[in-house]
């Protein structure tokens, strides 16, 4: 449109139908088209330059990147040449617009074989690159054709075409669409990615062609040679389908080269509108000629913008690679999600299925959850008491269950172990509670309610057995107990002196009988907790009297000698004095039995601080060292104390500690093996 | 009123017909009048026809326990106040007769007892020395 009206405005001009003021704005918006055309001209060859030098940069090995840096190289060339052409408007130059643009159809067909993935014919190619040179050297050094131009103006000319016009226009159309057609060819047999990616840079490449052909080929042939100035400008097209073909589809492997091609070609063309804008001010002023310079710098300072735009590339790369690890992390945290969510079912599905009854109480010991199991051991729904504190299950179960718990605690929550608690008739359970912490901090407490009924059971069915046994025992044990003494006092008649000692030795085996019988009772009773329970206040004097009144035969027989000091003033203490009297015989008798004859025992009973304190000191064989860790232990006997003595339980020390124990007192001992042992004891006085 | 020449009475009530035998023959030796008893039920009526001055009460026995018995026994208005000594093998009869009453004046455990202690024990509560 605007070189047309250019015609029209001087053919008006030139008959004088128009004022000459007329042309002076007219020329005016001549600087102003032809400005916008090099602008749309540069703007292509640079974006054409850029692709071809990032392509080859990305991948130099890849032939299709490689065809296309010097197809994109020709393009540049050519979008040049034409720019030199407007701007200094010569013959040479104009031939020169001629030469370049065949080689640009030469250089599709070759990145035509590229993109297909096929060789050329060696022969085609050396025929088809001796063709173009002949055809570049042709139009540019000989009139055959461009013959002469004819200038109207400064700004307009039209071209008289030399004889070959028909030949060259034969070959450039048919050039041009043998490169459009051998990428078509080939699409059939190419896989869907690059099918994509060859089908963009066709529609490109066809609209470029079909666009070239009209104003440089079809319209020149009527006589409009003035429109070829356009052809150029559309090589804008290929830039823009390959460059979407490249961000789409990944062609040449430049994925975020689009992007980046954007951020430079917006600052690149900020800047030289700026200077075209100074270049279109300047042209009131001088001629074109000195326009060429300016040009020539608008070039330079876009190079050296290319390299500024280097910087931003290469920010937007670290832009790109913290926006990547951004994914990665946010990709990581998602799945530490999942896994923490997978842990946290994991938990609560053993929390809920553990056959243990279990409390949550948070930090504020509030309940935060309750499992299924303690649900049903103390008869209560979980959710109504979620975030409530500990008591306020009091009134909603049956009270006196929440009771036995809450009484385990007391005013606050304390630690406890295993304590057995009855919630009901029939039901027994052990407490513990564990205070639970993560790094140091308190994160609250874990209430445990282990189910014991069936162990309690089991318990008493034992204890009730042991009894049973025990007494059915003690029967035939008391028939022989009561002939074979009445047999020994001669209620039957004397007995001779042989009789007499088979009847006592008989009857101390029976008593060996019943003592073991008797301390398997006692054992039982104290492990089912029914052991003290008839405490009185009592002189420990007494008892020590009456234990070595038991044993004066013993003692004289084996001719130990007893020293005991007592003081004179012992205050009464509540004691069960059948138990302890148990305790002192066991500890006189162990004396009495592990000490050699005419071994010595002393005896102290003193009052100490708040505590009355009896100890025993035998010169006896005395407990190896390593096994005084276990004397206390129920059945354990110390290997010297079975050789010496093979009667005996092993149950005597471990009832005496518990005897002694369930006093509130201590029982401890210090011995040497070969020198003695020193057993003690001392009961609270209250 | 008694007599005061007269033998002092003992009632053993004891199913276990050896341990009875053997303390019959022991306190007969030792010049009291014994009875017997092989069971609860007849160890009340020989207890409330003869009125003797102390009993030895066995608990584990067919017919009627001793506990039963005693508290029979203690409805009577003889019976309310006489002497009854428990000879058991039973540990836990001691914690049971204890919570019936405390009119009990020994719980022996057969035994750990001879016969020669048991009747100076019963010497001592008849105030025999």
């Amino acid at each position: 449109m605007v070189l047309f009206l250019k015609d029209v405005l001087l053919a008006l001009e030139k008959n004088s139908i128009i004022p000459k003021t007329i042309i002076i704005y007219y020329n005016v918006y001549m600087v102003l088209s032809n400005i916008i055309i090099i602008f749309i001209i540069t703007l292509s060859g640079l974006a054409n330059l850029f692709l071809a030098v990032y392509a080859y940069r990305k991948n130099p090995r890849e032939r299709v990147n490689r065809d296309f840096f010097f197809f994109g190289i020709l393009l540049c060339l050519w979008c040049f040449t034409n720019v030199i052409d407007l701007t200094i408007r010569n013959i040479f130059w104009l031939r020169a617009t001629a030469a370049v643009g065949f080689f640009v159809p030469l250089g599709g067909i070759f990145l035509a074989y590229a993109l297909a993935g096929k060789k050329m014919n060696r022969l085609i190619k050396i025929l088809l690159l001796f063709l173009s040179a002949v055809i570049f050297l042709t139009n540019l050094l000989t009139p055959l054709l461009i013959e002469s131009v004819i200038s109207f103006t400064d700004f307009g000319y039209k071209v008289i075409f030399g004889p070959l016009l028909g030949i060259w226009a034969l070959l450039e159309v048919s050039t041009i669409l043998i490169a459009l057609y051998i990428p078509v060819h080939f699409l059939k047999s190419a896989d869907t990615q690059r099918k994509k990616q060859i089908s963009f840079f066709l529609t490109g490449a066809g609209i470029f062609a079909l666009w070239f052909i009209v104003v440089s080929v079809i319209l020149p042939l009527f006589g409009y040679s003035q429109f070829s100035e356009l052809d150029s400008p559309a090589s804008i097209f290929m830039v823009g389908f390959t460059g979407y073909s490249i961000i789409k589809y990944n062609l040449m492997d430049i994925s975020s080269l689009f992007f980046t091609a954007i951020t430079y070609s917006a600052v690149i063309i900020s800047i030289i509108a700026f200077l075209l804008l100074l270049l279109f001010v300047s042209s009131f002023f001088f001629s074109h000629l000195l326009v060429w310079p300016i040009y020539l710098l608008v070039i330079l300072i876009s190079l050296v913008l290319f390299f500024i735009g280097r910087l931003f590339f290469i920010e937007k790369k670290d832009l790109e690679r913290t926006k990547i690890e951004l994914t990665e992390l946010l990709k990581q945290s998602e799945e530490n999600r999942i896994k923490a969510e997978v842990e946290r079912d994991k938990t609560s599905t053993i929390i809920s299925s553990f056959s243990d009854g279990l409390i949550l109480l948070d930090k504020k010991d509030n309940i935060f959850s309750v499992n299924p199991a303690a649900e049903k051991l103390l008869g209560l729904k979980e959710k109504e008491f979620i975030g409530r504190p500990l008591n306020s299950m009091v009134p909603a179960v049956k009270i006196t269950k929440a009771r036995a718990i809450l009484s385990v605690f007391g005013d606050g929550l304390k630690a406890v172990y295993r304590q057995p608690i009855k919630l009901a008739d029939n039901l027994t359970a052990e407490i513990s509670t564990i205070i639970l912490t993560s790094a140091g901090k308190d994160m609250g407490h874990l209430i445990i309610l282990h189910d014991i009924t069936r162990e309690k059971m089991i318990e008493k069915m034992k204890t009730d057995f042991v009894s049973l046994a025990a007494h059915q025992l003690r029967t035939p044990l008391s028939i022989i107990k009561w002939s074979i003494s009445m047999l020994n006092k001669g209620d039957f008649g004397k007995l001779n002196k042989k009789q007499s000692e088979v009847v006592k030795n008989t009857f101390n085996s029976n008593e060996r009988l019943i003592s073991l019988v008797n301390n398997l009772l006692n054992v039982t009773r104290m492990e089912d907790g029914r052991y003290l329970y008839k405490l009185a206040k009592t002189d420990m004097r007494e008892i020590i009297d009456a234990a070595l009144d038991g044993y004066k035969n013993e003692i004289s027989k084996r001719k130990i000698k007893i020293e005991y000091k007592k003081s004179d003033t012992l205050p009464e203490i509540e004691i069960d004095s059948e138990k302890v009297k148990i305790v002192v015989q066991n500890l006189i008798d162990n004396a009495i039995k592990y000490s050699p004859p005419s071994g010595k025992i002393n005896i102290t009973l003193q009052k100490k601080n708040n505590e009355i304190r009896f100890e025993i000191k035998d010169s006896g064989v005395g407990i190896p060292k390593d096994q005084q860790g276990r004397i206390f232990q129920k059945f354990f006997r110390a290997n010297n104390a079975v050789t010496m003595n093979a009667a005996g339980t092993g149950l005597g020390l471990f009832l005496s500690r518990n005897i002694i124990e369930a006093h509130g007192g201590k029982m401890d001992f210090t011995s040497n093996e070969n020198f003695g042992t020193t057993f003690s004891f001392s009961l609270p006085i209250k | 009123m008694k007599d005061k020449f007269k033998k002092n009475t003992i009632l053993i009530v004891e199913d276990e017909i050896d341990l009875r035998g053997l303390l019959k023959t022991k306190l007969t030796s030792e010049h009291f009048e014994v009875f017997e008893a092989d069971n609860g039920k007849t160890g009340l009526e020989a207890a409330l026809r003869q009125h003797p001055d102390i009993i030895l009460l066995d608990i584990v026995m067919p017919v009627m326990d001793g506990l039963s018995m005693l508290r029979e026994l203690r409805q009577d208005e003889w019976g309310k106040t006489v002497k009854v000594i428990v000879l058991s093998n039973l540990n836990e009869a001691e914690k049971v007769s204890e919570s019936l009453e405390k009119n009990i004046y020994n719980y022996l455990i057969k035994s750990d007892w001879e016969p020669d202690d048991i009747v100076k024990l019963i010497k001592k509560n008849l105030g025999i020395h």
